[in-house]
């Protein structure tokens, strides 16, 4: 409605936590189709039912027979009714509006996703992903099950055991597996622990197309667009693919039923194959090369235009924005919480996401004030431009302003009554009401501060990276929000342009090594030392851990070390070892007998002094990192290979950037030879090997803020 | 709807009611976005509500009074389901009641200054209202707490309106200007300004949202269209240079434009043409609110200290 007005040059995806909402602990979100109520399951059974417009609760659904944490919640096209399911393995159908529980039914497994069908208002099947078996479409009010297939077997037009009552050992087949309905809910697409889209007729449960997506990784996430015309995948194999649609809309089906009529391949299996190939083509491929990182809860924005995913990695709350041609846009980094639950708003540039805290974050733009909007006669331009006055600009000419008047035609007429219809909401079915909002009942004016005490309180997570995060951001930054406020901390930017190119080569050895280390690592961390109340524990290099595979410099970016943190080095043992050493240790590559040289596989360090730290493994002679930590400034000492840029960004007006030399650094002059940059976004180019330094001018005095950079000779 | 000769066709609006219930001058007459029911403020302190279908009857009564401010109200508002109604009073407070048992249900307190002007989101979770402290604030209807403060104007704030679906808001005042507001996040979007920028005393969203209904005090109503910044239409003849004036849209019978005026009448144009086609006479003090019944031919005005009541209007039946 008010798009006619929208100011064009503000871009649409989001860059700051705008505000967080907070009530017990959530786990997984979702938006109704206006985007103007948000939908939380909470740990303790409970659904929580936001105002999105004043960030207000405007219903709490908590059944008697449900303290289980939900694991989804979904609502019906319309929006009257939410499904959630639980980890008791319930699957609880509400009214909104009422508040009522329509259906509960329980199955013989927790259902880690649960989708209604979206054909329907009033919709009672749904499509249910279980732990670990297939999926199963759920008439949750009559409490049939139908199981759908998920794997093809090779020998013909069998299709594996559509086994209705499983036993223990003969359901070992099924791993997680995940699906989703098609927009108008006639098919259902799964994803398989083969790495293949199975495209169904969940009616006649006939498997109707078969597509190859990553031999041998299993799909974890299987996600349409809004509009249903864009499918993505995630995979085990770290890679987000996003896949067209080449199925019309309405009627998918008959269309996939008339396609097998035509393909005469007489191998079962082939002709599916076939048939896929004209279900889904592939268009993209999002993957971190550098970090190699899982994605967890991958979406696409409400038009389709973004593609967005969260970083499976602990302790890190970073979401990844890519524009679907397939450039990375933004990596958005909250405070150090894993990330639970992603989603984007339906209709304007804002993301939600879930911690591990239990907090949901709203990131939006950081939006400029434009004050040309307040001031009509001015507009705004992107740069100085040159005004050439007009020769008679000055003159009084009495007529002129008679002439201004008569561009309209006051007796035009005019359509005060009819109203466009909304472009985002196209499909809508108008014969259908649509509940947008539930009626705001004005509370009885009560002191209502206690709320937030109780919640901030019992706000520890159940999860085992519990060391409470959020405290080391109100301690010591205040919360959260400011983000990329200072051009250090902002560095985040420059991960993506700087290092890909160079690095798009590595590859990761999903070793059998590698998944011993997995069970050590969690057997392990009760071995570590008990860090203070504010410490954050680092896993170096993530899932990745200790190797010479992995960009150390890459993964230091925008981590902050305060005292106390622990350093976790996890690495294969007869690979690798790790030891503690000073600067010359560090640049000789040699261990320093003070603190000797650590080879169990799974070593910590606790950071207990302000300074510098380096970390080497002697046996790769490479693979230096250092990190410089300080109590109170987020500055780090970077070593780069070769040819590499800084990125500040910054917000322009508060901050700007001067590369100075050593005395312009410590005396807090901008050197004249390089002058000062205020762009908000500036890139320099580091060519030669040594030290460089850059000051911000206006806080390099009494807030320190300046920055070291060494830059290293090629190895 | 709109014919060429609207006069010919016109059917005129004839003295149904007078309603006789305030002490002091009325300050705003509201039907409810269901028709069902019509309040009417007053600064007396009080609001009343009558039930539109009592409206026939030889003398009707009031539902209800509602009374607890402190001093006069100056503007009131109905939820979009008709179970709420808000006011803007001289206290500077405003108030939400619940029509069903005519209770008080909160007060929102944040104004410095009398406040003035008030409405409803489509949704009713908000609230947004304007005051003489020359800001406008936005509420949660449910928590009754401030969401926005929006530093709007260099004058008193005069009207506040939120577009059809919600994402608008519009605010006039005194310092000559009509501002756009983006509801989800309290920006300016638009800054609406006249050559010679007399006060503004009303603005009002058009029904579909996409042009304001613009009163100044130089007796001036305009249908303004907000994107491209231009007037459409200019609807001239009425008396307005003194009061918040409130004027509306008829659109049950054909499209008028309906203002009060402080020559004691309540004026009708045809929208399209801008032609004056009824003066409603019988009010002895000036008009200063009026409303359109959503869906009857029906007219609702109040009137000022010398007067003290409001009319009921109602076109002649086939």
């Amino acid at each position: 409605m008010n798009a006619p007005i929208i100011d064009p040059l503000q871009g649409d995806f989001p860059e700051v936590i705008e505000e967080y909402l907070e009530h017990g602990i959530m786990k997984c979100i979702a938006f109704n189709r206006r985007g103007t109520l948000l939908a939380a399951g909470c740990a303790d059974g409970t659904c929580i039912i936001w105002d999105f417009e004043t960030r207000g609760i405007a219903k709490e659904l908590q059944d008697k027979d449900c303290n289980a944490a939900i694991t989804s919640v979904c609502w019906s096209k319309y929006g009257h009714r939410i499904l959630v399911s639980a980890s008791d393995k319930s699957l609880i159908l509400w009214d909104v509006l009422s508040g009522e529980k329509i259906a509960r039914t329980t199955l013989e497994q927790t259902v880690l996703q649960a989708r209604l069908h979206p054909g329907s208002s009033t919709p009672s099947l749904c499509l249910a992903c279980p732990f670990s078996s297939a999926p199963m479409i759920v008439d949750i009010i009559s409490g049939t099950t139908t199981v759908l297939p998920v794997l093809i077997s090779e020998a013909g037009n069998g299709i594996a055991p559509n086994a209705r009552s499983k036993t223990p050992d003969g359901s070992t087949t099924y791993s997680p597996s995940t699906a989703c309905f098609n927009k108008f809910g006639d098919l259902v697409y799964t994803g398989n622990s083969k790495g293949e889209i199975l495209i169904i007729d969940h009616e006649k449960v006939q498997v109707r197309a078969l597509v190859p997506v990553s031999s041998g990784s299993i799909i974890r996430n299987i996600v349409f667009s809004r509009n249903g015309q864009y499918l993505l995948t995630n995979t085990n194999d770290r890679m987000i693919r996003i896949y067209e649609n080449l199925l019309p809309m309405k009627d998918a089906h008959k269309v996939l039923d008339e396609l097998h009529e035509t393909l005469d391949e007489a191998d079962e299996v082939e002709k599916l194959k076939a048939a896929g190939t004209k279900c889904l083509s592939l268009v993209q491929e999002f993957q971190d090369s550098i970090n190699r990182i899982q994605w967890k809860a991958p979406c696409f924005s409400g038009d389709g235009e973004w593609v967005i995913s969260g970083s499976a990695s602990r302790g890190e709350h970073k979401i990844y924005i890519w524009d679907r041609a397939g450039h990375l846009v933004k990596i958005l980094e909250g405070p150090k919480e894993a990330l639970m639950d992603l989603a984007w708003h339906p209709v304007h540039p804002l993301i939600v996401s879930v911690s591990l805290t239990g907090l949901v974050y709203i990131w939006a733009k950081d939006y400029t004030e434009n004050w040309s909007a307040f001031a009509p006669d001015f507009k705004e331009l992107e740069e100085n431009e040159e005004y050439v006055e007009r020769e008679d600009e000055f003159d009084l000419m009495p007529e002129t302003e008679k002439v201004k008047e008569s561009d309209v035609n006051e007796d035009d007429p005019v359509d005060i009554l009819n109203v466009e219809k909304d472009s985002a909401f196209s499909d809508s079915d108008m014969s259908q009401e649509e509940l947008c909002f539930l009626p705001a009942i004005p509370c009885p004016e009560v002191p209502e501060q206690q709320e937030k005490c109780v919640g901030s309180s019992s706000k520890l997570p159940d999860g085992n990276q519990s060391e409470s995060p959020l405290s080391v951001e109100a301690g010591q930054n205040g919360h959260a929000a400011n983000n990329a406020s200072s051009p250090l901390e902002a560095m985040e930017n420059s991960v993506a342009g700087e290092t890909e190119g160079t690095r798009l080569k590595r590859r990761r050895r999903p070793s059998e090594k590698g998944l011993e280390l997995q069970a050590e690592k969690t057997k392990k961390p009760s071995k570590t030392m008990k860090p203070s109340a504010f410490a954050t524990q680092y896993i170096v290099g993530d899932d990745s851990g200790w190797n010479t595979e992995v960009d150390y410099y890459a993964w230091l970016e925008g981590k902050t070390f305060y005292v106390g943190d622990v350093l976790v080095f996890s690495y294969v043992k007869t690979d690798h070892n790790v030891a503690m050493v000073d600067a010359s240790g560090y640049n000789n590559c040699n261990a320093d007998s003070n603190y000797g040289l650590y080879d169990t596989g799974y070593d910590t360090f606790t950071l207990t002094t302000p300074g510098d730290v380096y970390f080497i493994c002697t046996k790769a002679g490479s693979l230096c990192t250092r990190g410089w930590s300080s109590n109170l400034l987020i500055c780090f000492l970077f070593g780069f290979s070769s040819r590499c840029r800084a990125v500040f960004s910054y917000v322009k007006g508060d901050h700007n950037v001067a590369m100075v030399d050593v005395a312009g650094c410590n005396n807090c002059n901008a050197d004249s030879n390089y002058g000062v940059y205020d762009t908000g976004y500036d890139v320099f180019t580091l060519t030669a090997p040594g030290d460089v330094y850059f000051i911000c001018t206006y806080h390099c005095d009494y807030a320190d803020q300046k920055l070291k950079v060494t830059v290293q000779p090629s190895p | 709807m709109t014919t060429s000769e609207p006069t010919s066709s016109y059917k005129p609006y004839t003295l149904s009611q007078t309603l006789t219930g305030h002490k002091r001058a009325l300050s705003a007459v509201k039907f409810s976005p269901d028709g069902r029911l019509l309040a009417s403020s007053s600064a007396d302190a009080t609001i009343l509500t009558y039930s539109t279908s009592s409206l026939s009857c030889p003398s009707p009564a009031p539902l209800h009074r509602l009374s607890g401010h402190e001093n006069g109200i100056s503007d009131i508002a109905f939820s979009s389901d008709g179970h709420l109604l808000a006011s803007a009073s001289d206290d500077k407070t405003l108030r939400i009641w619940d029509l069903l048992t005519a209770s008080p249900l909160s007060t929102l307190r944040g104004h410095t200054n009398y406040a003035f002007c008030l409405n409803f989101n489509p949704h009713s979770n908000l609230l947004v209202s304007g005051s003489f402290d020359e800001t406008v604030r936005v509420w949660d209807v449910k928590s009754g707490k401030c969401l926005r403060v929006l530093p709007a104007h260099s004058d008193p704030v005069t009207a506040v309106d939120f577009n059809r679906d919600g994402t608008m808001i519009v605010s006039s005042s005194y310092d000559g200007l009509c501002r756009i507001w983006d509801a989800s996040t309290g920006h300016c979007m638009k800054t609406l300004i006249d050559d010679e920028n007399p006060p503004v005393s009303f603005v009002k969203f058009s029904p579909n949202g996409k042009f304001i209904l613009v009163g100044t005090l130089d007796n001036t109503l305009r249908l303004w269209n907000f994107s491209t910044g231009k007037f459409l239409k200019t609807y001239t003849g009425h008396v307005n240079s003194k009061y918040c004036i409130s004027a509306g849209f008829s659109i049950t019978n054909g499209q008028y434009i309906v203002s009060g005026s402080e020559d004691n009448c309540v004026y009708l144009w045809e929208l399209q043409s801008r032609k004056i086609v009824q003066k409603l006479q019988g009010h002895t003090d000036g008009v200063i609110s009026v409303a359109c019944h959503p869906t009857e031919n029906m007219i609702a005005s109040g009137s000022l200290g010398n007067d003290k009541s409001v009319k009921i209007w109602r076109q002649e039946k086939d």
